[in-house]
């Protein structure tokens, strides 16, 4: 018995190890759970504190988009009705933000049905449902964050969002319409996190947007370093006439050509549309240092 | 006796099943083999971030957002185009800022095991070579920095002299199928990143190509003089992709970690998307660009 069982379990033994030398392909990652802490080498200004009104360069935005935006007024954003409008999915995670992700199970499956997502700029909170619910009605109400439902591919998670209310992809007042839907998706690469989004609107969009940012895993003194969330008071802050909304009527945008006589940046690539966004457009601009 | 009887037919399961893996390893032998879709072909770079630093020569002394120590600062402040000499008219080309120019890149199997990357914009070409080294990775240390954990020596510097774009080491991180993952004899449970409990996971497998390079030439992370030294290592993720309207993209995150000029790894991610032929390819050297 003993003299048989032996070999028997060194062969077991080494089909195992054997195994497990070759299963290479499983080294990857994807807990996307934690804390993550944005990266600003990328897009910063655009993001922190966002760029100054009328310059939509590399947007590939549509005429009604460009004219919707040369009407924004900053001062909108003082009326009651705008104070507490957030930054909506699109761009709430270009902000300056911490993100925290946590899985949600089923208590009987222990199966994950959902991802929270817990976005620290205006204690925004979303749940993305990996169950394979279904997304609701085009007449469900639509939310600042609207409604999303994931997959895996690999180690990504891939998301797809509707019912987004209507608001901006950049904050100088560039719109998102409320027919936008976007693509997310969360990749690890070590203790980094890439977060990709792709964003189409059959309204203000004359290509989809494809932007790609970083965060890092927050942990030691960072981990748990979270400012409370404070809840916004909308207030009396003009003095205006009630209700009245701030805006420049057709033509009259002053800030146009103020950014391009103080960087050299032409008028024309500072209106946007999608052929700013390609690498040819480069020849049609100053070779020399912006001023 | 039963044990005895049986002895034979251990045997064989686990020669065949031995026999199965070896055969699927030599199936997905080479590098090329192993690229879950087709990635060769023309890319072109979408310039929607960083659109002014990209698509323009930013200010002199303008480097708001990369994380430069004093050193690199005082490289950055004394940057003189009017002293440029032919010689660096490369150096905002090198491997450190060349997926970040605006340009279109051309991915082509040199060798089973060589995915070479041309570019139009300033005409470089990289070779990422796969060599089945196991590279370190970024990690966030106790004081919350990200910091570099060496892994297996990764890439070997070979003699040959530095040139912009260095020597590259390649390899896919590929997460398991799920749907291979779930039959195997030896994981009926699955391995590592398994689907069971983590939600919907569509079939099929997936993953990046993780590239790490060293032994270039110092050059420029902006055109308007921002540095890189040559003691820096470049660390890339290329994360391959198919969006619901059938166009095809990657994105590739970029780590220039330098200790002579940077306080801090700087982190980019960029995109490309695919595009059906090289007529748009518009070879321009590094000093026509």
């Amino acid at each position: 018995m003993r003299r048989v069982l032996r070999p028997r379990l060194w062969a077991i033994a080494g089909a195992v190890v054997f195994c497990l030398a070759t299963a290479t392909e499983a080294r990857a990652q994807s807990d996307i759970t934690g804390e993550w802490g944005p990266l600003y080498h990328e897009d910063q200004p655009d993001r922190v504190p966002g760029l100054g009104p009328a310059d939509f360069a590399g947007l590939p935005i549509t005429p009604g988009a460009r004219q919707w935006a040369l009407s924004w007024n900053a001062s909108r954003l003082s009326v009651q009705e705008h104070q507490c409008q957030v930054h909506v999915l699109p761009y709430i995670l270009s902000g300056p933000t911490r993100l925290r992700i946590d899985a949600e199970r089923d208590v009987n499956t222990q199966r994950i049905v959902a991802f929270r997502q817990y976005i620290s700029l205006w204690g925004q909170q979303r749940t993305i449902w990996v169950d394979g619910r279904p997304h609701p009605s085009d007449l469900a109400p639509h939310t600042w964050m609207g409604f999303s439902t994931g997959r895996w591919e690999g180690n990504t998670l891939v998301v797809r969002t509707t019912h987004i209310k209507q608001g901006w992809i950049r904050r100088n007042g560039v719109p998102q319409s409320d027919r936008m839907t976007t693509t997310e998706r969360f990749t690890r690469h070590g203790d980094m996190l890439t977060y990709v989004i792709y964003i189409q609107d059959p309204d203000y969009l004359a290509e989809p947007i494809a932007r790609s940012r970083n965060f890092a895993r927050m942990s030691g003194l960072n981990e748990g370093n979270w400012i409370a969330a404070t809840p916004c008071e909308p207030g009396e802050e003009t003095a205006g006439p009630l209700h009245q909304v701030p805006h420049y009527p057709i033509g009259e945008n002053p800030f146009v050509g103020e950014q391009a006589k103080q960087s050299g940046v032409p008028v024309e690539a500072l209106m946007g549309g999608p052929e700013t966004t390609y690498p040819e457009y480069r020849q049609r601009l100053p070779r020399s240092p912006l001023k | 006796m039963t044990w005895r009887l049986s002895a034979p037919l251990w045997r064989a399961v686990l020669v065949a099943a031995m026999g199965v893996q070896v055969v699927a390893l030599a199936a997905q032998s080479t590098p090329r083999e192993q690229a879950r879709l087709d990635i060769t072909g023309y890319w072109v770079s979408i310039v929607t971030e960083d659109w002014h630093e990209r698509m323009m020569t930013p200010r002199h002394g303008d480097y708001a957002s990369l994380p430069l120590n004093d050193t690199g600062k005082r490289a950055a402040d004394a940057w003189d185009p009017a002293k440029a000499t032919p010689a660096e008219a490369c150096k905002p080309f090198g491997v450190a800022a060349i997926m970040r120019v605006p340009g279109r890149v051309h991915l082509t199997w040199e060798s089973p095991s060589i995915l070479k990357v041309e570019t139009d914009a300033g005409l470089q070409t990289r070779r990422l070579v796969f060599d089945g080294s196991a590279p370190g990775r970024w990690r966030t240390n106790a004081r919350g920095e990200l910091a570099w954990e060496e892994g297996r020596p990764a890439v070997r510097t070979s003699a040959r002299p530095r040139d912009w774009q260095g020597q590259s080491v390649a390899r896919w991180d590929i997460a398991p199928d799920p749907a291979a993952v779930r039959t195997s004899l030896f994981f009926p449970g699955g391995v590592g990143t398994g689907p069971d409990g983590a939600g919907l996971v569509t079939p099929g497998r997936f993953g990046s190509l993780h590239v790490e390079t060293v032994g270039f030439r110092a050059g420029y992370l902006r055109r308007n003089g921002v540095p890189y030294s040559d003691q820096a290592r470049v660390t890339e993720d290329y994360d391959f992709r198919t969006e619901d309207d059938g166009t095809r993209w990657f994105t590739v995150t970029t780590v220039v970690d330098d200790p002579v000029y940077l306080a801090a790894p700087f982190v980019t991610s960029t995109d490309f998307r695919k595009e059906n032929d090289g007529s748009k390819w518009r070879p321009l050297s590094c000093a026509e660009y």
